[in-house]
């Protein structure tokens, strides 16, 4: 295993590390490299470091990776061309792909991606064909169905506590009837005015997505299946509230053919961050098992999509 | 600026350099705190070391082996081998941009690494321990304690550790700072007062400063990571200068 800090991108403002085996000279294998993109804002290493543990058990299984900080986070500089946050943050992952192709590292690529790298992970996949792979775990839109809310109400129920303060008197009942009634997905955007969502889609009561946020998923889906772009899809316990079966996000999208490109994990003992060593090594796991195992398309031209 | 990594094969340490503007003889490194707590200061720590490039010293900042970047897994973290890697740390600086003087910052164990490192160092006059730890059996229960691992590691504070290294943090007592009579020091608390008993520092100049600012080491749900405490890194950018 051979690690690298790289400066790279427009005037050496970008930083990333990157790790490759010891068998070939360019590190450039059968596999495509992986490209780990920060987690919220903490540095390339990841929370808990699980950035670095997967880069080298993955470059001991002969894939090349690079923990990548985006600009402005970690040790990257903001680029400084006038672009929004998250444009700067795709021309990052764009320069960096770049880099690595250009120096024979890999010309296929994996992006993995927590939380809203998840998030930036997706939307790097639907620019950039040279994308052939992406990892998200706990993406922020987590597309709820009404199987969704069903087992919720059904584990709630069957939870001792409020059924206590029933008996005892001490649980507003109307109350929490009406809280649950309000946060069923409907199936148009009644109710959720212009004003109360947010950036991501939601309306601001329950954190659900509107309509629109999901046919606007359900296209860029469509146009990864149709690149064959294959999605490893992780979701920890910690979501539970929002996505709570394994098969959750083939039922959000019944028009697509995701079961053919999309491998589906549940953590459902695991936290948001990876604080337990035993849920750590599941995701180095999974994720190498899934990007030595995974058939992914040959490699594509260097062709940014517009 | 510039990342690399340095140190011999098999052992290399992730470093990055913020060289000043003008040419300048003197220079800073910074021991990073350990863990979570590292995570959520390396903004504060970057943020500190431009604004004392800004000002006119050569700053690196570095990871420890068996921490961020560096070579190692968790369980080979081991704090003799920290100072021996800030002491390394302090030469790389040296050979890569000439300075004579180097002084060291430490936040949290990186307190204790500096000082461990400075009596080591003819070339360190000036010392930052900023909320440095005191009382290590302490932190290890702030750190929520310690739960077995698998394979005679131990996990503690969401990391992997090695038994030995639990040992270190226990054996961590006021005393570490006993030794720093040649240096100037400037011991920062962030908050209220702490606690924990003072650094004895024997006979050497030091100023004790409290600053009500935000610990850039604990995360601000709102942001996942620390504020950056801009009162605390102005003044020890003033006090260095």
């Amino acid at each position: 295993m051979r690690e690298t800090a790289l400066n790279f991108g427009p005037g050496g403002r970008l930083v990333g590390v990157l790790t490759r085996p010891d068998a070939s000279p360019s590190g450039a294998g059968e596999h495509p490299a992986v490209v780990f993109l920060n987690a919220g804002i903490l540095h390339r290493i990841g929370p808990n470091r699980i950035h670095v543990r997967m880069a080298r058990k993955l470059a001991q299984r002969g894939v090349a990776s690079l923990r990548l900080d985006f600009p402005g986070v970690g040790d990257s500089r903001t680029l400084g061309i006038g672009l929004s946050l998250v444009e700067e943050g795709q021309e990052s992952v764009r320069a960096a792909l770049t880099h690595l192709a250009g120096h024979g590292v890999a010309e296929r690529f994996v992006v993995f991606g927590l939380c809203s790298g998840a998030d930036a992970a997706f939307r790097t996949a639907c620019v950039d064909s040279r994308v052939v792979g992406i990892t998200l775990v706990d993406p922020t839109r987590l597309f709820p169905t009404r199987k969704t809310w069903i087992l919720r109400a059904i584990r709630a129920s069957l939870r001792l506590g409020p059924w206590g303060r029933l008996m005892t008197g001490r649980y507003n009942l109307l109350r929490r009837l009406a809280d649950r009634f309000r946060s069923v997905p409907l199936d148009t955007d009644e109710g959720a005015s212009e004003e109360s969502r947010d950036d991501a889609g939601r309306d601001g009561s329950a954190g659900r997505l509107t309509r629109q946020a999901r046919d606007l998923a359900s296209q860029a889906l469509a146009g990864l299946i149709e690149r064959d772009v294959r999605i490893c899809h992780i979701i920890t316990g910690d979501q539970g509230e929002l996505y709570n079966y394994r098969t959750q996000l083939l039922d959000a999208f019944p028009e697509l053919d995701l079961e053919r490109v999309t491998r589906l994990e549940l953590f459902r003992d695991a936290r948001h961050t990876f604080p337990r060593e035993a849920d750590r090594r599941m995701l180095e796991e999974t994720l190498i098992d899934w990007v030595t195992g995974e058939r992914f398309t040959e490699p594509a031209q260097p062709e940014v999509i517009t | 600026m510039t990342a690399f990594l340095f140190g011999p094969d098999g052992r290399r340490l992730y470093g990055y350099h913020h060289p000043p503007a003008n040419h300048s003889l003197r220079g800073v490194v910074v021991c990073p705190p350990w863990g979570a707590e590292y995570e959520y200061a390396h903004r504060s720590l970057l943020v500190l070391a431009r604004r004392l490039a800004g000002v006119g010293l050569h700053v690196l900042r570095f990871d420890y082996s068996a921490t961020g970047d560096s070579y190692g897994d968790s369980d080979e973290a081991d704090l003799d081998r920290w100072v021996d890697d800030t002491d390394a740390a302090v030469e790389e600086l040296r050979a890569m941009s000439g300075v004579e003087e180097v002084d060291l910052v430490g936040l949290r164990i990186g307190g204790v690494v500096a000082a461990r490192t400075a009596p080591r160092r003819p070339d360190t006059r000036r010392l930052v321990l900023w909320d440095p730890i005191r009382d290590g059996s302490r932190w290890v229960a702030d750190l929520g304690g310690v739960e077995a691992g698998r394979d005679e590691t131990v996990e503690l504070g969401r990391y992997t550790v090695s038994p030995a290294f639990v040992d270190q943090l226990h054996a961590l007592a006021p005393t570490v700072y006993d030794r720093l009579a040649a240096h100037d020091t400037l011991l920062l608390t962030t908050g209220t007062r702490h606690p924990d008993p003072e650094p004895r520092t024997g006979q050497n100049q030091i100023e004790y400063r409290t600053l009500d600012q935000p610990r850039p080491w604990i995360e601000d749900q709102s942001i996942w990571a620390g504020q950056v405490p801009m009162e605390s890194i102005d003044h020890i950018v003033e006090w260095l200068t």
